[in-house]
């Protein structure tokens, strides 16, 4: 997608504002990024690209992040998945994914979760 | 930094323009999306109006949303527009459809109208803005 030479990562939730951040600070990590906002996406984001790492809620609004899961593992052995639960979780897993990316993390992942927290105070 | 245009908080990053995606087509989503950010923009996506208005309740802005008709929820693109209009003024809107028949739209509503397939949706959408930077 954006940048061809970096690893892809697929961001699968189905919570706006989290996916969009998160997938936001791992693109300025240097990695690729896709975003499903639904198992359904999801499932077609794997048939349609290398993925390398799937970051995936457990719950999704048509499916949980098992279901997808599993569909990735009669597809391909070789995706890392990692599926998240919690919105300090999915920091800390994009934190550890930034860590080993091509770029300098843009900031601590503890900041994305005050940031989101902080939004949606703001509701 | 934190991204400015989640954020809004002092000393933030300067964000390029922003832009709101709702469409629910996933990968025609992903394609307008990756042209957008090839041209400098930060990118945010939603696939129905629904999540597109709980996102902007949370006081999240944009330069522009760029916005489908026909999408799953309770909402359409329209009513999307609709609550742009009225909850966040200064925002730019531009309503795609696939089918170039669709119900007349109150020209009011929207700066641009595009029938989809949308080819160069990134020039366009900085005629918009940049239109609108020109006229002040």
């Amino acid at each position: 997608m954006q940048n061809e030479e970096a690893e892809t990562i697929l961001v699968a939730s189905s919570d706006a504002l989290q996916r969009s951040v998160i997938a936001k600070y791992l693109r300025e990590c240097g990695y690729s990024v896709i975003e499903a906002t639904s198992l359904e996406e999801a499932k077609v984001a794997i048939g349609h690209y290398e993925i390398d790492v799937v970051v995936s809620d457990t719950e999704m609004r048509d499916g949980t992040g098992f279901d997808l899961s599993t569909h990735i593992r009669s597809k391909s052995r070789s995706i890392e998945i990692i599926l998240t639960q919690s919105l300090v979780k999915t920091a800390q897993v994009a934190g550890d994914l930034c860590e080993q990316g091509p770029l300098e993390q843009p900031y601590h992942p503890q900041r994305l979760v005050d940031e989101i927290k902080r939004l949606r105070a703001l509701r | 930094m934190i991204p400015a245009y989640f954020s809004g908080a002092a000393g933030a990053e300067k964000a390029a323009r922003r832009i709101l995606i709702a469409e629910d087509e996933f990968l025609l989503r992903l394609d307008a999306a990756d042209s957008m950010r090839r041209f400098g923009w930060d990118v945010v996506e939603v696939s129905s109006a629904d999540e597109a208005i709980e996102l902007l309740r949370y006081n999240v802005t944009f330069d522009i949303l760029l916005t489908d008709i026909d999408m799953p929820g309770q909402a359409d693109g329209l009513d999307l527009a609709r609550y742009v209009r009225l909850h966040h003024p200064e925002m730019k809107i531009a309503i795609m459809s696939g089918n170039s028949e669709a119900q007349p739209i109150d020209p009011k509503l929207c700066e641009l109208f595009l029938v989809k397939p949308v080819w160069n949706v990134a020039e366009m959408l900085t005629k918009v803005i940049e239109g609108d930077q020109n006229a002040k």
